[in-house]
């Protein structure tokens, strides 16, 4: 399967935070969860990836161009909602509207018109006037309204009610009905992924801990609750990611859960979600 | 290129607005106080400086130029639209608020053509000297630091030509015969400067736009 997106060895280092090593890929036709607590290096990953920022080591590849390409002529297959950058406050959508059919070749205003109905965002009132949910609606609605062809989307649903996040997964999920559309989607909201990502990225501290298929990890992470003295078995069989111990007994998270139900079938041995899986990394010991 | 001079309009469309009235007012109570209505372009020229400015701020405020990293605007059309905002906004108003007013001017107050014209051309050069050395300056900098920096780009010269005037008056006065000053000539290679200004502006501007990183 062809790559919308390829990073190999990206390394990008500031004073007190690095990116060591970041390599995954984003197959064409799927929705790439890409997860990690604040500060892991997500934003500076796909600003590296957009050529916003420059990196300092490593390859990648944004629908077969390299980021410095990106900057220098920015693709109109490529649509994209970053954390913070938009438009001014007090812009009004029609305003947006005008601009971007002047920027983009392939602005289709009808298409926004009729998102900005669908999903109630006024045409004539000032984007600061909006509440967190309009805001978060319009900036996808302006990032899907010249058809492109890859979507990557930095914390787009952060601070959503679930109504609005459920519209908003169902229009991703449109999106990706077409088999050459894919998303590269950063977000915090690990519920969200569960229900639409077909593969997860994991980064911590800079560093990928996984690229798995959502399936993969499901199979493959799992929560361990045992006695302390317990918990030592499991450790020696290698595959222990992550401990948190209580007074008398331990949660390990396990990731090779077939090994370890195999190696003792007597224990709890639950499937892990991402949130479990992020905590563990973020607070546990590992 | 027009998508981003629209997106500047839009963004100050309300600051336009607010400022506009209390221009027109205060300039309705000056030239009835002062019995003359020339200066007007100067004020407007400095307020087209001032809204120069301003659009980098705005830029600032709302992220913009990490997101038009990933819309096609190329670092040579960001910059291009910048330098049109200021040229438009010293020269295109300024030439505006000198021409509308003249009749008024000559009808209602003393007052001469040239002078006019004159006095708008000096400030509106000035105005593009400094705005284009700070152009580069803005995205060098950032735009709080590059206001400060602008800022002392005018006070600095301008303190430099009060001294000169005052201190070294009957030195200079005899090397002047404005009798015999080839004006065509001045005007040209002033004309000239100004073109040279814009496009090494233009040119640094982009080199640290497509090097920066946001």
């Amino acid at each position: 399967m062809e790559n919308a997106i390829t990073i190999r060895g990206l390394q990008k280092h500031y004073k007190d935070f690095s990116l060591k090593d970041v390599s995954f890929d984003v197959p064409a036709g799927s929705i790439v969860g890409f997860i990690g607590e604040n500060g892991a290096g997500k934003t500076t990953t796909i600003k590296a990836l957009l050529g916003i920022i420059r990196n300092d080591g490593g390859s990648l590849r944004i629908l077969g161009r390299t980021p410095e390409q990106q900057r220098r002529a920015p693709s109109e297959e490529i649509g994209v909602v970053l954390d913070t950058g938009f438009f001014f406050e007090w812009m009004r959508p029609s305003d947006i509207s005008r601009v971007s059919a002047r920027i983009r070749k392939s602005w289709d205003a009808e298409y926004f018109k009729a998102m900005c109905n669908r999903f109630d965002i006024p045409m004539k009132k000032p984007f600061k006037e909006f509440s967190k949910g309009m805001r978060a609606k319009l900036r996808i609605i302006t990032a899907l309204s010249h058809h492109p062809k890859l979507l990557i989307l930095d914390e787009p649903t952060s601070g959503l009610d679930p109504v609005v996040r459920s519209d908003m997964l169902d229009l991703f999920l449109e999106f990706i009905q077409d088999e050459a559309h894919s998303i590269l989607l950063s977000s915090h909201i690990t519920s969200d992924l569960e229900k639409i990502a077909d593969y997860i990225v994991f980064l911590h501290e800079g560093r990928i801990v996984f690229s798995l298929t959502k399936d993969e990890m499901q199979e493959r992470f799992a929560v361990v609750k045992c006695a302390k003295e317990e918990a030592a078995g499991v450790e020696r069989l290698g595959c222990v990611a992550g401990r948190r111990d209580s007074k008398f007994d331990a949660e390990l998270l396990v990731s090779d859960a077939p090994a370890v139900c195999r190696a003792f079938p007597s224990m709890l041995c639950e499937q892990a979600s991402i949130d479990d899986i992020m905590t563990f990394f973020a607070k546990g010991e590992h | 290129m027009l998508g981003l001079l629209l997106k500047d309009f839009y963004a100050l469309r309300t600051y336009f607005k607010r400022q506009a009235l209390v221009m027109i007012l205060a300039y309705a109570v000056l030239s009835i106080l002062l019995q003359s209505m020339s200066f007007l372009s100067s004020m407007l020229v400095m307020y087209g400086m001032m809204v120069y400015m301003t659009t980098f701020s705005v830029d600032e405020a709302c992220q913009w130029n990490a997101y038009a990293c990933t819309l096609p605007v190329t670092p040579r059309a960001a910059v291009a639209s910048r330098l049109i905002v200021l040229l438009t906004m010293i020269w295109g108003v300024g030439l505006a608020a000198t021409v509308i007013p003249l009749p008024f001017q000559l009808m209602l107050f003393d007052g001469s053509v040239l002078e006019s014209f004159a006095s708008f051309a000096a400030l509106a050069f000035i105005y593009t000297v400094v705005g284009t050395i700070s152009l580069p300056v803005f995205y060098k900098v950032g735009p709080e630091r590059a206001r400060m920096i602008t800022t002392l780009m005018f006070i600095l010269p301008f303190m430099a030509v009060i001294w000169i005037a005052s201190a070294w008056k009957a030195a200079i006065a005899p090397l002047f015969d404005w009798a015999a000053f080839n004006w065509p000539l001045f005007l040209a290679a002033c004309a000239l400067f100004l073109v040279l200004m814009c496009v090494g502006s233009f040119f640094a501007a982009v080199r640290i736009y497509r090097k920066k990183e946001f």
